[in-house]
């Protein structure tokens, strides 16, 4: 599904030096992996989940995905391909504020091409699949954060991707939480969802079945 | 220590305005009036004295004044001094007038009651600023020997510097000794009439309500006693001659810019709590962190508002110094009109007026603070940093600041639909079509005054001579005279058409009429479309005539010719006689630019046959081909100086210049409304833009997760620009809305007097007002929206 071969990225410092965030990255992932990125702060997992979510453009090397050359894409082909086919879930859960749970459910939808009936029944589709139904109408600070990072999936998947991005998603939770999280990561995983997770945590790691170590910038073991 | 000093200034302030319950002797306006009709203003106050004999009537009767006065001021004074001629602006007076004041002469004595007397000596008394300016100051000028209005006159005394009462007189003659007391009836009109204002000082204990009462009665009574002059003044009005001198407009007009302020005013103080809410939710974090380290929530608010108290005394240092460059320019703009403003009226920056404006803007400054500072400080710790300083506090905020700019918008369109009125309103006055070339003639002004010309005879004689000269003048193409002061101001009453049926006084129309000798027309330029013009020989003893002009012949006959038909001015007191038209001539602005009403028809009578002849006229002359009209004052002077040594002219120039300076007034408090809807525009877009571009960056972490979420930047921008939108309508719905409903209803009959020939709900200026903020918020908008599509998902889901 994935195929990143001598990818890197780095940043301009200034007086003509650079600095390297990943180096000569080569690393496959198949259809229905569940791969947990780790390594110490810095060395370059986030960077490496936002390249493969397609937000970071300022990268060199080959990234294919489903055999489609991302590296020749230009900008809005890539946000094509990326609402088409990745969901992401984040650390601090990115839930919209002043948007209730159906409305925060809802906008991936909306900025695909759903009609209205469709998006609706989707979101209630979600809903109902996570349980959540009796929440729809509260506001995130109303939830507590376990709960938050629940919508926070729901939203991620509700478009049906193929590929599941997420960084630390259990940073911000307390330990039953996050095994509720990571149990449900490991049923979607079960349902032919593939799954690229950034986390600190063996025990979070063990719940996938493939670790990739990153140390500044390198894949020194996947 | 400052509250002290604003408690003391409050004290003051409330005693002023309470000094007319405790100090019920004060000066007083009178005036008797028409209660069934809008009664025209005499000089000051409302209401009439429709003769000097009417107010001798009142002195006589009344018991509730101390002491009255009559006077004339803003009169032509013609004094000469060693065979100087000179026209001054002056006030004919009743021998209290002085005293009635509590105002001395500095050097010399007052006027007496024999001073007042038809023949006695002539006598006057001489302002400080032309004693100094025209007599070098001389100290021995009380007693020496002058001429006024052509007769011999004496000196008696020169008043203090700096008082020029009632408005920006010169020096002061008796009145009766200047115009005797005329017989009852006898009504003159126009410049003729010396119709004086009447100023008392009441007694010790007589409330304002009695002295109505009293002279209400005295009206009836008067009225009842001399049905031909007084028969509809039937009531009085007794008012505080302070509320009299500052009129109806002035107020309105002076209310109307103190509104424009407020509004500005309104404006800057949001956008100053936007900016600080801006600045307070970018310091969200350090505001937790100080709280978490012990600050507590006062000294949070404290230390913010310390900030604003800096920023405010920075502003109020650059405002003082451009409200004195501000008031420099406008004592400028105001000291070159050609009506200067009553000597009373000073535009200086005074302390407690720049004490009190200056704690104004500290106070608004801080007040529009502490809302921020409030809000910000409430925020919860834990939470704020938890999330980065994008809490509960952040949510709050946009809100408000949202609202705000809503206010913003409803404030600025309001101002500038008001001001944009007002411009156009003067615009019309500025660019009005007058029916002739103004840029064509050139005149000015004399006054025949009873020293020199005492009979109607000599006055005739005089203009007679005085168009024959200036026609054979060879400088001159052509020439004539009118009555029109200025060119802009003539007579206007009600008249009679022959045939037409009347009822009740009131039916008779109210229309313009303007004396003008032979050959007016043809000066103008004009064409007489029917009938003849006058000529010399046309006399209101023998045959009267007059001439008509287009609206008039198609008002009153339609497609028939006017010419043997017959019109007369209404006057009960002193009937008029019966006028045969004999000619018609086309429209001109008979109003002047003061006059709205849409009722152009008007009608001219023979000035060289008059019946009273007239004693103040306007001279006109056409330079021969190849001449500039405005290079003929020094050859009409010296043309009138060959008639008359000892006659001035005055108030030169082109039409189009006269107008000009009489609209400079308007044109200033059009600038000041300019300025304003300027300023109040000026504070909008930056406001506009500072909350959009504040409310971006508060949403880059919303804009990076819509987009992580696959929204693309034209999504984005849309969202941005749409929020922007919202508000602008909501704000333009109100501010309009606002607008139409205070000037289209609840102020629409005062707006009556101030908007000229402009529709106070004018949709064209509406729309305008709204397309030029709906621009503004665009531009406003777009950078900020641009700005909001460059956002990096992958920094902004980072960002904290």
């Amino acid at each position: 599904m994935i195929r990143l071969r001598n990818l890197e990225r780095s940043y301009p410092l200034g007086h003509g030096q650079t600095v390297y965030v990943l180096r000569d990255i080569n690393l496959d992932v198949t259809e229905g992996d569940f791969v947990s990125v780790m390594g110490p702060s810095g060395a370059g997992k986030s960077t490496l989940l936002h390249i493969l979510g397609m937000h970071d453009h300022g990268w060199t090397g080959e990234y294919f995905f489903d055999e489609t050359a991302v590296h020749h894409l230009k900008s809005k082909e890539r946000a094509t391909l990326r609402n088409e086919r990745i969901g992401f879930v984040f650390q601090q859960y990115h839930l919209l504020d002043d948007l209730t749970v159906y409305e925060n459910l809802d906008i991936p939808l909306s900025y695909r091409r759903y009609s209205k009936s469709e998006r609706a029944a989707l979101v209630a589709h979600a809903l109902d699949r996570f349980q959540i139904v009796g929440k729809k109408d509260l506001y995130p600070r109303q939830l507590s954060g376990g709960q938050q990072q629940l919508i926070g999936i729901a939203r991620a998947i509700i478009a049906s991707p193929k590929l599941l991005l997420a960084d630390e998603p259990t940073g911000n939770l307390h330990s039953s939480q996050g095994e509720e999280i990571m149990e449900l990561f490991r049923k979607l995983n079960a349902e032919g969802m593939t799954i690229v997770q950034v986390t600190h945590s063996e025990k979070n790691a063990g719940y996938g079945n493939r670790i990739v170590q990153l140390r500044d910038g390198w894949i020194v073991d996947s | 220590m400052f509250l002290d000093s604003f408690r003391q200034d409050a004290r003051v302030g409330l005693r002023v305005l309470f000094k007319e319950k405790s100090h019920p002797e004060q000066l007083m306006s009178v005036g008797l009036i028409d209660p069934q009709a809008s009664a025209p203003n005499n000089n000051f106050g409302v209401g009439n004295i429709p003769s000097a004999q009417v107010y001798e009537d009142l002195r006589n009767a009344q018991r509730s004044f101390a002491q009255m006065a009559a006077y004339l001021n803003g009169s032509t004074i013609n004094l000469s001094y060693k065979n100087n001629p000179q026209r001054y602006t002056g006030g004919y007076v009743t021998e209290d007038f002085f005293k009635i004041l509590g105002v001395s002469p500095i050097m010399g004595r007052d006027f007496t009651a024999d001073d007042n007397k038809p023949g006695a000596e002539k006598v006057t008394i001489l302002g400080h600023e032309i004693w100094q300016r025209d007599f070098s100051g001389d100290r021995n000028i009380v007693g020496q020997s002058v001429r006024i209005n052509g007769k011999a006159a004496t000196v008696i005394g020169v008043m203090p510097p700096n008082f020029k009462f009632p408005v920006s007189e010169e020096l002061w003659v008796p009145y009766y000794n200047e115009y005797p007391l005329r017989p009852r009836g006898e009504l003159l009109l126009g410049a003729n009439n010396p119709a004086p204002a009447v100023m008392g000082r009441l007694k010790p204990g007589v409330s304002i309500d009695q002295v109505n009462a009293e002279f209400i009665g005295l009206a009836r009574r008067l009225a009842h006693d001399n049905s031909k002059t007084n028969t509809t003044l039937v009531s009085a009005s007794v008012q505080p001659l302070l509320n009299a001198v500052t009129g109806t407009q002035l107020r309105q007009q002076v209310w109307a810019m103190l509104g424009a302020v407020i509004l500005v005013l309104l404006i800057a103080c949001v956008n100053v709590m936007n900016m600080q809410f801006g600045r307070a939710a970018l310091r969200a974090k350090e505001l937790a962190i100080r709280g978490a380290l012990g600050a507590t929530r006062w000294r949070l608010v404290r230390q913010m508002l310390t900030e604003s108290f800096v920023v405010a005394i920075f502003g109020a240092i650059a405002g003082v110094m451009l409200a004195y460059w501000g008031v420099d320019m406008f004592v400028r703009a105001t000291n070159s009109l050609p009506f200067p403003l009553p000597y009373w009226i000073q535009f200086k920056i005074d302390g407690p007026v720049l004490l009190f404006t200056v704690a104004i803007t500290l106070l608004a400054t801080v007040v529009s603070g502490l809302v921020p500072a409030l809000v910000s400080s409430s925020g919860k710790t834990a939470e704020i940093m938890k999330e980065g300083g994008r809490g509960n506090t952040s949510r709050l905020v946009n809100i408000i600041t949202r609202v705000l700019v809503v206010w913003q918008i409803a404030l600025t369109a309001a101002l500038l639909i008001a001001a944009t009125l007002q411009i156009k309103s003067i615009r019309n006055q500025l660019t009005l079509n007058y029916g002739y070339d103004e840029n064509a003639i050139y005149t000015a002004r004399m006054a025949l005054m009873e020293g020199a010309y005492p009979t109607q005879e000599a006055r005739r004689e005089f203009f007679l001579r005085a168009v024959r000269a200036l026609r054979a003048n060879p400088q001159f193409d052509s020439a004539a005279l009118t009555s029109r002061f200025r060119m802009t101001f003539d007579g206007l009453g009600q008249y009679e058409v022959d045939g037409q049926n009347y009822v009740t006084d009131r039916d008779r129309p109210q229309g313009n009429f303007e004396s003008v000798s032979d050959n007016y027309f043809s000066t103008l330029g004009l064409k007489i479309l029917e009938g003849r013009d006058f000529s010399i020989d046309d006399s209101d003893a023998k045959h009267p005539v007059a001439i008509v002009n287009t609206s008039f012949a198609r008002k009153y006959f339609g497609h028939e010719s006017p010419i043997g038909r017959r019109i007369r001015i209404f006057n009960p007191g002193q009937p008029q006689p019966w006028r045969t038209i004999v000619g018609v001539v086309p429209d001109t602005l008979m109003q002047g630019p003061f006059n709205q009403q849409t009722n152009t028809a008007g009608f001219y009578l023979p000035l060289l046959g008059a019946d009273p002849a007239t004693q103040f006229c306007t001279i006109i002359v056409r330079p021969r081909a190849g001449q500039r009209p405005d290079t003929l004052g020094p050859t009409l002077s010296k043309a009138v100086a060959q008639l008359d040594p000892n006659l001035p002219i005055y108030f030169p120039g082109t039409p189009v210049r006269l107008h000009n300076e009489i609209l400079g007034g308007n044109r200033i408090v059009a600038t000041l409304f300019g300025i304003f809807g300027v300023v109040a525009f000026i504070l909008s877009a930056v406001g506009l833009y500072g909350v959009m571009s504040f409310s971006v960056n508060q949403r880059r972490q919303e804009f990076g997760i819509r987009m992580a979420l696959g929204a693309d930047a034209a999504r984005i921008f849309r969202m941005v620009m749409s929020q922007g939108a919202w508000q602008l309508v909501i704000g333009l719905v109100l501010g309009a809305g606002g607008a139409a409903l205070l000037l289209g209803v609840l102020a629409a009959a005062a707006l009556q007097n101030i908007l000229f020939k402009v529709n106070a709900l004018d949709p064209f200026i509406y729309f305008a007002v709204a397309g030029l903020l709906t621009v503004v918020a665009t531009a406003s908008c777009f950078v900020p929206a641009r700005r909001a599509t460059r956002v990096d998902p992958m920094v902004a889901l980072r960002y904290e």
